[in-house]
């Protein structure tokens, strides 16, 4: 049994079963207990009468006397009890008629009663008496208490099946009651992630442990959150104190190059020079655009608008990105259809999407775009026949600086950007509280990207806490 | 025509003001806010290269506060911080134009020289040039009297370098014209379209119209 829950109320179920089954052979045993005390007491009733009947002040009676009034006793409670007499030595002297063919075994010694069998009357209480040198055994049949504890049985199972339902239902509301607030504990903590890392378990006001356990986690959530925020801080500065320096170092590059007096190998020095610096800035650039999304530092320019216009206005540009390519570009669909985004960013996510594409798919591939909405949601797929990505990496790829396809030139990275572009395309779509991924097509080979956003975007609720946005976040 | 360059940072201040000087206008540098102010109540300058991030204060501040106070004359904001964000915020403060930190001198110059001719006159409508006839109103655009089919995209592009002549576009200056933002860089959008210009624009295929300034940009010569 793996889960805590099922466990818990299989033990409850467990403990109060057997509770209930101890209770009941408690039951059992004092029933029978009282049973045979008071028949004990019936047979010593019934023992004393036989002296009386005859004269209650004469006490030496005769053996045969003694007998005579056995027999007479016997037959007028023939219907109750059974009656034996033995001689000294054990022999039997009298067995009333009753009895047909058996014969009560003698007690043990110095148990004056106990129960026993007695063939063909069934189970009997046996009380011994004795009588000058005879012993007389006065019997009662338990075919009654028989029929009692049979009946004691049935309700007991039957009280037992009643226990075991209720003891399960309510094994299972316990479960509830104590799992429940770990089980909404471990909701939110799974769906805590760097993506909204604001969000916090609610703790109720009360003092139990399971309170206790979300005031802890929200309090390592707190940690958690500022040290993020933190290496994203610290990743927006140091992207932008090193732009300064760098604008030197172009100004100077610029200078040499325009003056005209270089020699050829030089001015091929100067002009790689200023391309690592071109290069250098993109990665910055992307750099700050992605700590600044991380800390909410970006303000969209949102507007509804016609997203098929977007696709349209883009596909002008892929067009002739893909004829370049010498790739075929397939717009399958596009729905004309309003959603609310900010169409600059989106348009780069479009751009970043097909340029990877364009990059995988060998000449004379496709790459088809299409634009649908489903569940109110705005969709957007760009496929291409490229060699697609080991399933292993599908999700990585929109980490930052994880790149596609690691065996790449140099020249593929330089243009990657430093594997920052599906990173950044997965912040532009968080921003719209839109989701990305990517899966291989099937049948392959191809790789697949879709991306959603919601058709009505609401005013962006706060992703940051209030003591993110209240710092100033970037000190030109 | 006199400027005034607002930069703290002394070294990319002298490279400014002495570029500025090689093409004959007259500059004056401060390094803060307050000296800004003093500058701009001795005398008129026509226009301001102003950095975002000064000592004493933000560079907005100080823009909202001329702009409030009745001041016309245009200025190019100069920025270390993040180019697509703080440009919106900037040309809304009213800014005339942005250019983000590292920057290219022929860059910064062009703008310039756009902000002041904006100033001065009307735009031209027809262009001529090496053969090429490029007329704005009418969009279209001849090669030795024969037309020439261009795109939308081909002929914003061809506008701008006719617009300079002679003169060298930056990479980011050209597609911020033409795409209005510098992500087309990543995917090489302007080499490709360049590319497809030159094979449309060229009278013979030794000639070229369009020089590639490595590192920098392009040049119609």
């Amino acid at each position: 049994m793996k889960s805590l829950g099922s466990r818990l109320t299989v033990w409850y179920v467990v403990v109060v079963m057997a509770t209930m089954f101890g209770a009941l052979l408690f039951g059992h045993w004092l029933l029978n207990r009282e049973m045979m005390k008071g028949i004990d007491l019936l047979n010593k009733a019934e023992f004393q009468e036989i002296p009386m009947r005859a004269d209650a002040g004469s006490r030496d009676l005769s053996q045969a006397e003694l007998l005579s009034r056995v027999a007479q006793e016997a037959k007028l409670d023939a219907a109750l009890y059974l009656f034996q007499v033995r001689s000294a030595n054990g022999d039997i002297l009298f067995r009333s008629e009753n009895m047909g063919t058996g014969v009560l075994p003698p007690n043990p010694s110095g148990i004056p009663t106990w129960t026993c069998n007695c063939e063909s009357v069934g189970p009997v209480r046996v009380s011994e008496f004795r009588e000058g040198p005879l012993k007389v055994q006065v019997a009662s049949p338990l075919r009654s208490v028989d029929r009692l504890f049979r009946s004691y049985v049935e309700v007991g199972v039957i009280m037992l099946g009643m226990v075991l339902v209720v003891s399960i239902f309510f094994g299972l509301w316990l479960k509830r009651l104590a799992l429940d607030p770990i089980r909404r504990i471990q909701q939110t903590a799974a769906r805590i992630s760097a993506d909204n890392l604001s969000e916090r378990i609610p703790a109720g006001a009360g003092n139990d442990e399971v309170t206790d356990l979300a005031r802890l986690l929200n309090q390592m959530f707190d940690r958690l959150e500022k040290s993020f925020f933190q290496l994203w801080r610290f990743a927006g500065n140091a992207s932008h104190e090193l732009k300064t320096p760098l604008s030197i170092i172009r100004l100077q590059s610029e200078k040499l190059l325009m003056q005209g007096s270089l020699s050829v190998a030089q001015q091929e020095s100067v002009q790689q020079q200023l391309e690592s610096i071109a290069r250098l800035t993109t990665v910055i650039e992307k750099l700050l655009f992605l700590a600044r999304s991380e800390v909410g530092a970006i303000d969209l320019n949102l507007k509804t608008q016609c997203a098929g216009a977007l696709i349209k206005a883009f596909s002008e540009d892929a067009v002739v990105l893909c004829e370049e390519a010498k790739v075929e570009l397939v717009i399958a669909k596009n729905i004309d259809t309003q959603a609310t985004f900010d169409a600059a960013l989106l348009r780069q996510v479009l751009l970043n999407l097909l340029s990877n594409a364009i990059r995988f798919t060998p000449a004379g591939g496709q790459i088809t775009l299409s634009s649908w909405t489903r569940e109110n949601r705005w969709m957007v797929s760009i496929e291409d026949t490229g060699p697609g990505l080991p399933p292993s990496t599908v999700e990585e790829v929109f980490e930052p600086f994880v790149r596609v396809g690691s065996g790449l030139s140099t020249a593929s990275i330089a243009q990657d950007g430093a594997g920052l572009g599906l990173a950044i395309c997965r912040s532009i779509l968080l921003l719209h509280h839109g989701e990305i991924r990517g899966e291989n097509r099937d049948p392959g080979p191809g790789l697949r990207v879709i991306f959603d956003i919601p058709c009505e975007l609401a005013a962006q609720p706060a992703r940051t806490p209030a003591w993110v946005r209240s710092e100033q976040y970037a000190k030109t | 025509m006199r400027i005034l360059i607002v930069e703290d940072e002394q070294k990319v201040a002298q490279f400014i003001k002495r570029s500025l000087e090689e093409v004959d206008y007259s500059t004056k540098t401060v390094r803060t806010c307050a000296e800004a102010h003093d500058a701009l109540a001795d005398s008129p300058y026509d226009a301001i290269v102003l950095d975002l991030g000064l000592p004493d204060g933000e560079g907005l501040t100080v823009l909202k506060e001329w702009r409030a106070n009745g001041f016309s004359e245009p200025v190019l904001i100069l920025s270390a911080r993040d180019a697509v964000h703080d440009r919106v915020k900037g040309l809304n403060l009213g800014a005339d134009d942005y250019l983000a930190k590292p920057f290219s001198m022929e860059e910064l110059l062009a703008r310039v020289r756009s902000l002041l001719r904006r100033k001065l006159d009307k735009k031209a409508t027809v262009f001529d040039h090496h053969g090429i006839r490029l007329d704005l109103v009418a969009h279209t655009a001849t090669l030795g009297g024969h037309p020439v089919d261009l795109t939308g995209r081909e002929f914003a592009l061809l506008e701008v370098f006719m617009q300079n002549q002679g003169r060298v576009l930056t990479r980011s200056l050209i597609t911020e014209k033409i795409w209005d933002s510098h992500d087309e860089l990543d995917a090489n959008l302007l080499d490709v379209y360049m590319r497809r210009l030159r094979i449309k624009l060229a009278a013979s295929p030794d000639e070229q119209v369009f020089k590639t300034i490595r590192g920098v940009g392009y040049q119609m010569i």
